[in-house]
């Protein structure tokens, strides 16, 4: 082995406690960057080969009810249009007699036949349709798990104001519901929503749809796709007389939508943290350097007077920066690659692929070590390059005497003079090492902004949570009808037992347009004086119902270009359908959906219905236990005209739980990985500091004062350097949050950008924490420290 | 002593040097045009009292810094205009450099601090042998930190050596030594010189090892006061201390 390279070793050995600090800064960042780029990967190839297999579709139509001749007809001049499949979905009930909650679901027809269907289902357990039976069915089997249920069971489903038996054949999955909800909801609540499939033949039947359809998937050929929005917008036309409902792409497609967030999320923050991470190991590293080359300078001119060529002393000291790149990348790496298995756990949790895995990919795995060796590699030449610039004989002799100005407090000396001599020698240490302070600085800011980000997700989410479902959404269940009801339906509904109040709600679906823009949506009328379905503002304040108009949320109106005073045209799927032109009188804030609202009698009248109630809002009596719950629903269960009922506070329960068990468990991650950025600072500037000042610390022994004093000194020093980063922190935290909201902003949830007051105060306490931590770690060392031999150091 | 003439082209040619330091906000004239021929095969004595430019004119005579004005020929090659590279190259392959303060790299042995510099050359002296020249055959596994003062400095020479150079410079070699320690690193150097043929410049402020070299320089603020030649040479032992 070469002498340099035994010194090199022996030198890393030596400095481990500091390299060690910028190690687990580099392993943060690297483990960050392997588990998020890895799973992207995962999640991308599971994705793509499920939607490949499966033939997930391009485009959904759905109507109201649609001959099939006649579909075929009006599709065979759409020859961008590859394949299409007609088929007949309606919502249901399903009769779970043990239930105490409502179980709804949607129930598909598919061809007697098992072929390569649009959207076509992954058999999970059982068998496809036999040719014994009609009346058979294949659930979800997220759902059918959830409830027990195996091949061979009976299930009851009620639709289309009949109760029917239905024998399951088998449970199935379908890239169309990778994440399955129930219509207007977020949550994953397999108990209470099913997928149900049917022979096309039975659902014919059952529906009263012989030769016709009301929904229509397809493919694009690859020219199509590049004009998907145009083909969709004709074939809407084209189909308008059967009542379009709502025409949309795969993008637009809630589960497909959901999954391709989550997707790009992973690429984003695969970037973005791992660029934190190594560049704040580069500055530290930086820093580190910077002082062993002040430490190693006599060494260094040694070395060149001898014939060592700068070329090769860099490659020397380079060696440290490598070493902290490969060893911060391999265990980032392998942390990565562990953390990764630990996401796709979590991922099986929520969306159902049938293959969903954990890969380990080289190319990733060396990236992230070239990355960080990179990373590394710069913070160390980036410290040495002043002492290499040297001549040999510069280099042997001592650096000129540090600057010896006076700082600016100085100039106030009465109040200079109150500090007393230890702050004195506290802030001339932070003001004369301007770039290692400010990088100290730097980096605790950083650790203090990703505190207040992991802060900020979960009072974001706490806020969501509070905000649609006990600000906006103030009932317990949320009916839909099969067909319109008069109000008198409602006021019976009122008075079914436990019922404190019921609402009636009015909702409109159809197409809002507003000069170039175009967005599906739907109305909802709701009355003035309504209690259980409230618009708000940003602040939470209810905002009036105005006589005539509408209350747009406010990244409907944003899409549509849209501000108060503004009118938009509003073609309806139901009733007369031409379009209206519809003032927009306020804009009010949603964490869920695009809803618009209108009052009541004021969308009856521009619709020409009267007494039109579409769905109706329920609030129980408060306190009502769970008899009186399934008394109710199962007096809702006996009235054919309800289609599904919502209930309202399980969702929320269900979304309260999913985000404790997940997004707290991201924000705790955050928190460590801020621990970590904060203690490979702290730590490796304190002991930086420590190592310069031997002679001082030794000197101070001398005269008498004890470790503790001493060690008030770093303490100060340390203090005020990371506490005042923590503090300029915070609005960086609050900016990155900002941002990291924008990432999560779509048709179906807006995530909120909130900081709660007290998330301030746990940032400046965990800063605090981390500093006291470190500093014991530190003065630990400080009581170790030979000063004795110290007396006797020859710089 | 009277002034020999030398009738062989010197080895090292010092012409009209001038060198200043710049230190913070003060700016300190070192040497003022110095003029010196160093002959081969001797042991050149620079003579000077602290701050008259020795260690600064050894230091660029040795490569590892350069003149601001002047010539510095080395068997025929100017080095006061050289590039880093050339200066590299000059030093790894003719120039044994040996420092008051030893100079050795605290994490590497004796045996290590002399390979370090024995790996820079083709054909060097065996680090172990280089040891065994100086005396610490048996100490090459011992760190800096292990070694008294006069071992350290041994070790120091037995680094310069292992490169077999043209030119041994040795800046105050025992400066920071005690007298009998001084003695034998004295006694080495002039051994170096009788049997391996060494050229050797050291510097001192020391009258008395001035005395032990074939030509004596004094230097003063700066400049060359005089050259003059020392007829009979004292070993170290005779030295009036």
């Amino acid at each position: 082995m070469k002498v340099l390279t035994r010194k090199l070793l022996r030198d890393i050995l030596r400095s481990r406690g500091m390299l060690l600090a910028v190690i687990l800064v580099i392993t943060a960042g690297n483990t960050c960057f392997v588990a998020l780029l890895s799973s992207y990967f995962n999640l991308s190839r599971a994705k793509n080969e499920y939607y490949r297999e499966y033939f997930m579709a391009d485009f959904w139509v759905e109507l109201k009810k649609c001959p099939t001749q006649e579909a075929s007809r009006i599709l065979a001049d759409f020859p961008d249009i590859a394949r299409v499949r007609q088929r007949i979905v309606f919502p249901a009930r399903v009769d779970i007699p043990e239930a105490s909650e409502p179980v709804n679901g949607m129930v598909l027809s598919l061809p007697g036949y098992q072929d390569s269907t649009i959207n076509g289902i992954a058999l999970r357990r059982g068998s496809y349709f036999t040719y014994e039976l009609r009346n058979q069915v294949i659930c979800s089997d997220k759902f059918a798990r959830a409830r027990g249920i195996e091949p061979g069971d009976i299930l009851t489903l009620i639709t289309g104001g009949v109760r029917k038996e239905l024998v399951v054949t088998g449970t199935a999955d379908s890239p169309e519901y990778i994440y399955l909800t129930a219509p207007g909801s977020m949550v994953d609540d397999p108990e209470s929503y099913g997928i149900f499939y049917v022979k096309q033949d039975f659902a014919e039947d059952l529906f009263n749809y012989e030769g016709a359809c009301n929904n229509i998937t397809g493919l694009f050929s690859p020219e199509g796709r590049r004009q998907s929005e145009y083909l969709l917008r004709k074939l809407s036309e084209e189909l308008a007389p059967y009542g379009v409902y709502a025409a949309y792409s795969r993008k637009e497609q809630f589960s497909a939508l959901l999954i391709d967030s989550e997707i790009e999320g992973l690429r984003s923050m695969s970037i973005i943290l791992p660029l934190v991470f190594l560049g704040i190991s580069a500055l530290i590293l930086n820093v580190l350097m910077t002082r062993i080359a002040e430490q190693q300078r006599t060494t260094v001119g040694t070395l060149k007077a001898l014939g060592y060529s700068n070329g090769k002393l860099v490659l020397h000291y380079l060696g440290f920066g490598i070493f902290a790149g490969i060893t911060g990348g391999l265990l980032g790496g392998i942390l990565g690659f562990f953390s990764s298995q630990g996401l796709t756990v979590i991922y099986r949790m929520y969306f159902t692929f049938p293959r969903l895995y954990a890969d380990f990919y080289p190319f990733i795995f060396l990236e992230a070590l070239g990355i960080s060796v990179f990373f590394a590699s710069l913070g160390t030449l980036r410290g040495l390059h002043h002492i290499l610039r040297l001549r040999p004989a510069e280099a042997m002799r001592l650096p000129a005497p540090p600057r010896g100005e006076s700082l600016f407090l100085e100039r106030y000396a009465s109040l200079w003079k109150a500090l007393g001599f230890r702050w004195q020698m506290v802030l001339r240490s932070i003001f004369r090492q301007p770039m290692r302070s400010f990088i100290a600085l730097l980096s605790s800011s950083l650790g203090a902004a990703i505190l207040l980000l992991a802060f900020g997700f979960v009072d974001s989410m706490d806020n969501m949570m509070s905000f649609q479902f006990e600000k906006v959404l103030r009932s317990d269940y949320r009916l839909t009808f099969k067909n319109p009801v008069p109000r008198e339906a409602l006021q019976e509904l009122s008075r079914l037992p436990g019922v404190l109040r019921g609402e009636p709600l009015f909702s409109v679906g159809g197409t809002f347009t507003s000069r170039n823009a175009r967005k599906r949506g739907s109305i909802t009328g709701i009355l003035p004086e309504g209690d259980l379905l409230v618009p708000r503002n940003q602040r939470g304040n209810r905002v009036p119902l105005p006589s005539e108009g509408l209350l747009m949320t406010d990244r409907m109106a944003r899409d549509l270009g849209l501000r108060p005073g503004d009118s938009v045209s509003f073609l309806p799927v139901r009733g007369e359908q031409r379009e209206r032109l519809l003032p927009v009188t306020s804009v009010v804030y949603s964490a869920l959906g695009l809803g618009v609202y209108a009052p009541l009698e004021y969308l009856e009248k521009i619709m020409r219905e009267e007494e039109t109630v579409t769905e109706a809002a329920l609030l129980l009596e408060p306190r009502s236990g769970p008899e009186v719950r399934t008394k109710l629903l199962k007096a809702l269960a006996e009235r054919p005209e309800i289609e599904s009922i919502s209930d309202i506070g399980r969702e929320k329960r269900i979304l309260k739980k999913q985000f404790d068990g997940s997004l707290k468990g991201t924000a705790i991650v955050m928190i460590l990985f801020a621990g970590i950025i904060f203690f490979g600072s702290i730590l490796n500037g304190a002991l930086i500091s420590l190592e310069e000042r031997k002679r001082e610390i030794a000197t101070l022994k001398v005269l008498g004062y004890h470790n503790a004093a001493i060690g008030s000194l770093f303490f100060r020093e340390i203090l005020i350097t990371n506490l005042s980063g923590a503090v300029l922190g915070m609005p960086l935290g609050y900016f990155g949050l900002a941002l990291l909201v924008k990432t999560f902003q779509n048709d179906i949830y807006a995530f909120p950008g909130v900081v709660f007051p007290l998330s301030y105060l746990w940032t400046l306490l965990l800063a605090f924490l981390f500093v006291l931590l470190s500093y014991g770690i530190l003065y630990r060392s400080l009581c170790k420290l030979p000063w004795r031999e110290a007396l006797n150091v020859k710089e | 002593m009277t002034q020999k003439t030398q009738f062989s082209a010197p080895l090292v040619e010092l012409r009209n040097v001038h060198r200043t330091f710049i230190m913070g906000e003060v700016s300190v004239p070192v040497l003022r045009g110095v003029n010196a021929a160093i002959h081969s095969g001797e042991i050149t004595i620079i003579l000077g009292e602290s701050g008259s430019g020795k260690t600064t004119l050894l230091n660029i005579i040795g490569g590892i810094d350069s003149p601001d004005e002047g010539e510095v020929i080395v068997e025929g090659e100017n080095l006061a205009a050289a590039s880093g590279k050339v200066l590299t190259r000059y030093r790894r392959s003719r120039v044994g450099f040996v420092f008051q303060f030893y100079n050795l790299i605290p994490s590497l042995t004796a045996l290590e601090n002399v390979g370090a510099s024995a790996e820079l050359v083709e054909e060097p002296l065996d680090p172990q042998k280089a040891l065994e020249i100086v005396g610490l055959g048996d100490y090459g596994s011992h760190f800096p930190s292990q070694l008294s003062g006069g071992q350290q400095q041994r070790v120091s020479i037995a680094r310069a050596l292992a490169k077999k150079p043209r030119l041994l410079l040795c800046d105050e070699p025992t400066g920071a030594l005690d007298r009998e320690n001084s003695v034998k690193i004295l006694e080495l150097l002039q051994n170096l010189n009788r049997e391996q043929e060494s050229t050797v410049i050291m510097i001192t402020h020391s009258s008395a090892i001035a005395r032990m070299g074939h030509r004596l320089l004094s230097l003063d603020d700066g400049v060359v006061r005089s050259a003059q030649t020392v007829e009979n040479p004292l070993s170290p032992r005779e030295l009036p201390w």
